[in-house]
């Protein structure tokens, strides 16, 4: 077909005159597309960068809701998988087919993981009721005027009821890490929040973290999401002996955007998690 | 004690019929030309502008100045002498004007003339008012222009007894600041202030430079196309292909005309942007989809604002729900105005003149009905005006009118005839006709709902998203600290009485 | 496929009209649904755009219609809003972006570049099933709830309380956002990597430098409009609160992302029609564009100073002194680009051998009317009378200047010069000229009283509006019926060259860019060998040949070396 108009080089498409000039054209293109990816990113870290510096207080104060300790999980987790990515592109260069397979798999198998910490992290604070938009309001308004047995956890985390609550979720990792992180007594640390006079405004305030959290964190898991796709898709081709020592480019592209998933993590670890 | 208070009394609604309300000293002018009667006055006002003279003197005598609080029965008293002072002035007035028919007898005014009079009209526009009905409307709907002799009259204060909520919005007269005689050129309305002048300026200099450009660049785009036109044997020159000398010429002398276009714009906008420290400040509160405007000393108009002439005015302005922009095309000026912060325009108002205010931000199905209209006008009128507008809850008795009333004038002043008829038409909001008594539901299921009762409108008007009838969407202002409680009471016995009209099947 | 259906080309005659070309390469409607041919995907974007003009023309005449007497005469006030909103957005998003870029360049840009293909045609392919399930979600708003926030979608009114479609529209938006970047994205490593030897940068053809600046422009800029638009999307569905007052968010914010993209979006509507304007006057002057240079550089400087002036929009929208200074300045600075390239224009006519070919009748009024939408935008530049004009029908009739007058005359100016090339049919220039000279007359009765207006105060988008401005809304109204009958002669004057239009000669203006030198249609593979590219503006390399109706190269020539 038109399209493999190269006969002995299956996948060299007909448009371009060798392999180095179709891979130097995919490595403009992925780069190209990098950038446009960090851009896309950087309206929310705009967003961020304006609200943290409207109300510096409010995200050092919400932050603490973050579990901090899954969070470094699964940066390290990240990681690894960046490691074993560059590492399947060495691979490739060098055509040993079942070190590439098997790093294509332990990356994938980070990505899962990766998710899978999210996963429990989102869960955990949908059952706590900080769900993005309207509803969080409703659950503001009742952790700090009248607190509901269910929801208290969050703000006053050594309560009986809403401890044991759960513990019977079995997602007791975030109790674990307020004990731990944040010194015996997180009430008195919370105190002011819990004060009635706290307004409204500063409520609110509270649900925009939540949202620019959720925005942040979601685009970037649905990032880890197409990741995976393609790692996949990936992996399958290189099972069935695809990439050679002159044709590894998809390798090296999907790479480099796994490198770029990994690094908008690294600056979302610290700007979401650390606040102190 | 009794005989103090009566004193005290007369001595304010004197104070008051002569005119020194709100101005800084008393006009002398009423034995020339009759000044505008007292109309009832808030009992409140009468003390608080006591208490702000009192202490006045206190604090020019150099003493401390205690509030005074007066008790029931003094407040009767007050009321009482107010009343007879204001109805002395009208009498008063009634008495020259028929001194002034010479010969004819006298006319016999009605209770309800009288109370016009006392709105600070002349007993000789009494009748054109009273009796003539063709009442034109205009954009706001607040106000309703009166034809006599053909001729139209100067607005007044509509009350539903006289006008009806306007129909067809588009027969307001042609805006002054657009008049022929009074534009500078072609291209702008009316200067109506330095700072404006100082805009056009520029606005000329930079029409010059376009005048010049595009003749030029048409001129010599025509005689190539002419003198270079391909012909039989003719080729082009191809040793053209550039010339460096010329095109940094080209590029200079824009750069050099933009600069000064910049630095000259940059300068007035400063101007414009710089209010002088003793502008007056008017507050703004734009909605969807009118203008509300608050006086310093609380008096607060909707539609409609007066100004005193040659005075720097300073609006201070912010937003009830999305983005609008206060828009003056006569003073060059405008201002987006915001929901979540305050931005100023001010302006410098000039002679007398009336202006169109246009919202220039889209905001929604009204926007193009969001005029406002500015009047610049002596500072007596503007006075007179003034007083007349604080206290339009308040009958030619002195008291509150009733409740009813208030909610009739509170359905135009405030707007809500921009979303809610009265006739069963639905519009952006439910209609009233119809409503009281009637079960509404908030979802399409109806399985959340409620019957429309005094609670309930109240709480339509002071949390309206809290209940959204479906299937009506988000539209609605939040009137919670806006809207006083005789308007929201007005409110209800407005709707109720309108129980029994008819509404449209496809009004939810 | 092989490569037999290219005839062998005689040196001395090159093969003009191809009669098996890529249109009837193969047959089927999957052989275009998915096709990877670029020519292909351009003449279906140039189908998907012509048919989003022709709605969005037709919501401008309701408009027209609407507006042609003070009170609403057949319209209600929600559903004017509704139809002025779609008429940007479609016209935006959907004609004007789309227009040259994906249309005309998707065509033209490989064949200039004596390529067989952009560099990912997948992508292209994807790219233009991104602008059809845009365009779909559009329908979709259209047939639902409608959309009548204006294009702008600004916060809070398109979050608070709006009742109609915004979150279709918002998404198909988003969709053809990413759509604009990855045809940028394909041009751009297209441009760097695909270029034929002897193709330095410094031979680029200008409409390649054009559509270079505007790659970078969609690259850079159209990502943060997506985050926005999604944003604004999680703020309509969920109300995390970014921009919504009554939540601690900033409606202000969303104006700055958005006219952080739609700013530079604006280039990206100009920039390839005064790189179509470039060639267009370069081939119909017979003669080498005047200041190469300048207009290359002018263009990668327009893309790049485009990102740094955002604010303007916002002078009146409580942004600090400070700032309007800023903005203000730099705007200035982006003013000169564009005057030193209408100049360039102008010295390429002088000394030329000008024929007024349809496509030169529309570069000349593109001149004319982007010098007027230029020169009003000084205006706008400058703050103090910004302030009175913002938001007015000043502003209204400045963009229409600049947007129609130029983008839209300036696609016609290149649908009109590659037409030929890509249909392989020559249209009748009688029907046509007449056609582009009435759309011309139309178009400035349409839209110059439209400035008086707004200068006199008339805010833009009301439905109704006070007996003061009649006159003018009617003469823009008149304006309008004869644009839109110039527009239909235009229509039919390219529809019956499809039918009954002579064949096409491979070279019929005589311009020395490489697509002319393959035959009319090109064959599905372009060119067998890469030609060998030399100065794109050296006209004396062809010339003029009777027996075939067109130009042929010039046996044995030499160029001529001018410094």
């Amino acid at each position: 077909m038109s399209d493999h108009g190269h006969g002995d080089k299956p996948f060299l498409a007909h448009h371009f005159e060798d392999e180095d000039h179709q891979f130097d054209s995919g490595k403009l293109g992925i780069w190209a597309f990098l950038v446009t990816e960090v851009l896309f990113f950087s309206g929310l870290f705009c967003a961020y960068a304006i609200y943290r510096s409207m109300h510096p207080d409010v995200f050092q104060y919400a932050a603490q809701a973050l579990d901090t300790k899954l969070g470094a999980i699964n940066t390290s987790v990240l990681i690894l998988s960046s490691l074993t990515a560059a590492w399947a592109v060495r691979n490739a260069q060098l055509g040993q087919k079942k070190a590439l397979c098997l790093n294509l798999a332990i990356t994938i198998a980070c990505a899962f993981g990766f998710m899978g910490i999210k996963y429990l992290e989102y869960s955990h604070k949908i059952h706590l009721g900080i769900i993005p938009g309207n509803s969080t309001e409703q659950y503001l308004d009742g952790a700090f005027g009248e607190p509901k047995a269910e929801q208290v956890a969050f703000v006053v985390p050594q309560e009986g009821e809403g401890e044991e609550q759960h513990a019977a979720g079995g997602e007791h990792a975030d109790d674990a890490a307020h004990a731990e992180g944040g010194g015996q007594d997180h009430a008195h640390e919370l105190a002011p929040w819990n004060d009635p006079a706290v307004d409204g405004i500063q409520k609110q305030n509270l649900a925009i973290f939540f949202a620019i959290y959720y925005c942040m964190t979601g685009l970037h898991g649905i990032h880890v999401l197409l990741g995976i796709v393609v790692l996949v898709w990936l992996l399958s081709r290189a099972l069935r002996g695809h990439f050679t020592p002159t044709y590894y480019g998809p390798i090296d592209f999907a790479a480099l955007y796994w490198h770029l998933v990994d690094l908008i993590w690294i600056y979302l670890f610290p700007l979401l998690y650390l606040i102190n | 004690m009794k005989f103090g208070a009566l004193s005290l009394s007369l001595v304010l609604a004197a104070g008051i019929a002569g005119g020194v309300t709100l101005a800084a000293e008393p006009t002398s002018s009423e034995a020339a030309a009759p000044a505008p009667a007292a109309p009832a006055q808030d009992v409140d006002a009468l003390i608080a502008q006591y208490n702000s003279k009192a202490r006045a003197q206190a604090l020019e005598a150099g003493e401390s100045y205690t509030y005074r609080e007066f008790s029931n029965e003094e407040r009767g008293w007050i009321r009482e002498g107010a009343e007879a002072k204001r109805a002395a002035a009208v009498d008063g007035l009634i008495a020259e004007y028929n001194a002034g028919l010479s010969g004819m007898p006298a006319r016999v005014f009605t209770d309800e003339e009288k109370f016009w009079i006392a709105m600070a009209l002349d007993p000789a526009e009494v009748e054109s008012v009273y009796e003539g009905h063709t009442a034109i409307p205009t954009g706001n709907p607040n106000k309703v222009l009166y034809m006599e002799a053909g001729e139209l009259q100067k607005p007044i204060e509509s009350d539903p007894q006289y006008g009806t909520p306007p129909a067809a919005q588009n027969t307001a007269p042609l805006a002054e600041e657009l008049d022929p005689a009074l534009r500078p050129s072609l291209w702008v309305p009316v200067a109506a202030s330095e700072t404006a002048e100082e805009v056009d300026a520029m606005f000329n200099f930079i029409m010059y430079i376009n005048y010049f450009f595009a003749a030029l660049i048409a001129v010599l785009m025509v005689v190539f196309c002419v003198k270079y036109r391909r012909r039989p044997g003719v080729r082009a020159d191809q040793s053209i292909t550039h010339n460096t000398p010329l095109e940094i010429f080209w590029s200079v002398v824009p750069t050099i005309l933009v600069a000064i276009m910049f630095w000259g714009g940059y300068k007035t906008f400063l101007d414009l942007r710089t209010s002088p420290p003793d502008a007056m400040q008017i507050y703004v509160k734009a909605r969807q989809w009118g203008w509300d405007f608050t006086y310093q000393n609380g008096v607060e108009t909707a539609g409609e604002f007066h100004v005193p002439a040659n005075t720097p005015i300073e609006m201070v302005m912010t937003s009830n729900d999305v983005l609008h922009s206060f828009h003056l095309p006569a003073f060059r000026q405008k201002s987006d105005v915001l929901p979540n912060r305050y931005t100023k325009v001010w302006f410098d108002s000039g002679e007398p003149r009336t202006y169109r205010v246009y919202c220039s931000e889209y905001c929604g199905t009204g926007h193009s009905n969001m005029y406002s209209k500015l009047v610049v006008e002596p500072r007596e009128d503007y006075e007179a005006w003034l007083k007349k507008e604080g206290n339009w809850m308040v009958g030619p008795d002195g008291e509150y009118k009733e409740p009813l009333e208030i909610g009739k004038l509170t359905y135009v002043r405030r707007g809500c005839n921009a979303c809610h008829s009265i006739d069963g038409k639905h519009g952006t909001g439910p209609t009233f006709a119809g409503l009281w008594g009637l079960e509404r539901r908030f979802d399409a299921a109806g399985d959340n709902k409620r019957i429309a009762d005094e609670d309930y409108i109240r709480q339509s008007i002071t949390d309206p998203h809290s209940q959204l009838v479906y299937p009506y969407g988000k539209n609605m202002s939040i009137y919670d600290p806006m809207l006083p409680e005789p308007q929201i009471i007005g409110m209800i016995e407005y709707i109720k009485s309108l129980a029994d009209v008819p509404r449209d099947a496809d009004a939810w | 496929m092989t490569q037999v259906d290219v005839p062998v080309i005689a040196p001395d005659r090159p093969v003009q009209h191809l009669d098996h070309n890529y249109i009837n390469h193969s047959k089927g409607i999957l052989s275009w649904l998915l096709t990877l041919d670029h020519k292909r995907i351009g003449l279906m974007y140039l189908a998907g755009i012509s048919a989003s003009f022709f709605l969005g023309g037709l919501f401008a005449m309701a408009i027209r219609l609407e507006l042609f007497a003070p009170g609403m005469q057949f319209m209600s006030a929600e559903q004017y809003n509704q139809v002025f909103t779609l008429h940007g957005a479609v016209m935006v998003f959907l004609f004007i972006i789309p227009g040259i870029p994906a249309a005309l360049g998707n065509v033209v840009l490989p064949l200039m570049l004596g390529a067989k293909d952009v560099a990912f045609p997948r992508l292209n392919l994807g790219s233009f099933y991104l602008w059809i399930s845009g365009a779909g979600f559009f329908v979709y708003t259209l047939l639902t709830k409608g959309l009548d926030t204006g294009w702008t979608f600004y916060t809070p009114y398109s979050t608070t309380g709006n009742n109609t479609a915004v979150i279709s529209a918002t998404f198909g938006v988003f969709l053809l956002g990413f759509s604009s970047i990855f045809t940028g994205l394909n041009f751009l490593v297209t441009i760097h990597k695909m270029r034929p030897p002897g193709m330095t940068w410094h031979k680029l053809p200008l409409f390649l430098w054009g559509m270079y600046g505007t790659a970078i422009m969609q690259i850079l800029a159209t990502p943060v409009l997506g985050i926005t638009l999604l944003l604004l999307i999680m703020e309509s569905t969920l109300g995390i609160g970014i921009f919504d007052p009554n939540k601690g968010g900033d409606p202000v914010l969303y104006q700055h992302f958005f006219w952080f993209y739609s700013h530079p979006a604006v280039y990206i509507m100009i920039l390839p029609a005064m790189a179509v304007i470039s060639e267009v006057i370069a081939a119909f002057s017979r003669k080498h564009i005047f200041g190469y240079r300048m207009i290359a550089y002018s263009s990668v400087s327009i893309a790049l100073l485009s990102f740094l002036v955002w604010g303007h929009h916002m002078f009146v929208s409580s942004e600090s002194t400070l700032a309007t200074l800023i903005f203000s300045a730099i705007t200035f600075s982006i003013a000169i680009p564009s005057a030193i390239k209408v100049f360039n224009w102008l010295a390429t006519l002088y000394k030329g051998s000008v024929a007024l070919n349809t496509p030169m009748l529309y570069a000349l009024e593109f001149i004319w009317l982007f010098t007027i939408g230029g020169l009003t935008g000084l205006f706008l530049a400058v703050l103090s009378t910004d302030v009175a004009l913002h938001d007015t029908y000043f502003v209204v009739a400045h963009f229409h200047y600049v947007m129609v007058g130029g983008t839209l005359f300036a696609f016609f100016a290149g649908l009109h010069y590659w037409w030929p090339k890509m249909t392989g049919k020559m249209y009748s220039e009688t029907s046509s000229r007449l056609g582009s000279i009435v759309a011309f007359i139309g178009f400035n009765l349409a839209f110059f009283p439209q400035f008086i207006m707004g200068s006199r105060g008339m805010p833009r988008r009301y439905a109704d509006y006070k007996p003061d401005f009649e006159l003018f809304h009617q003469l823009s109204s008149v304006g309008t019926a004869i644009l839109g009958v110039g527009l239909a002669i235009v229509a039919y004057s390219l529809v019956r060259s499809l039918f009954s239009g002579k064949k096409a000669p491979a070279n019929p203006w005589g311009s020395a860019t490489i697509e002319w030198e393959c035959p009319s249609p090109p064959p599905h593979h372009n060119f067998d060998h890469p030609p060998a590219a030399t100065d794109p503006y050296d006209m004396e390399r062809v010339e003029w040949n009777e027996e075939v109706g067109g130009y042929v190269p010039v046996q044995g020539y030499r160029p001529v070396v001018h410094h």
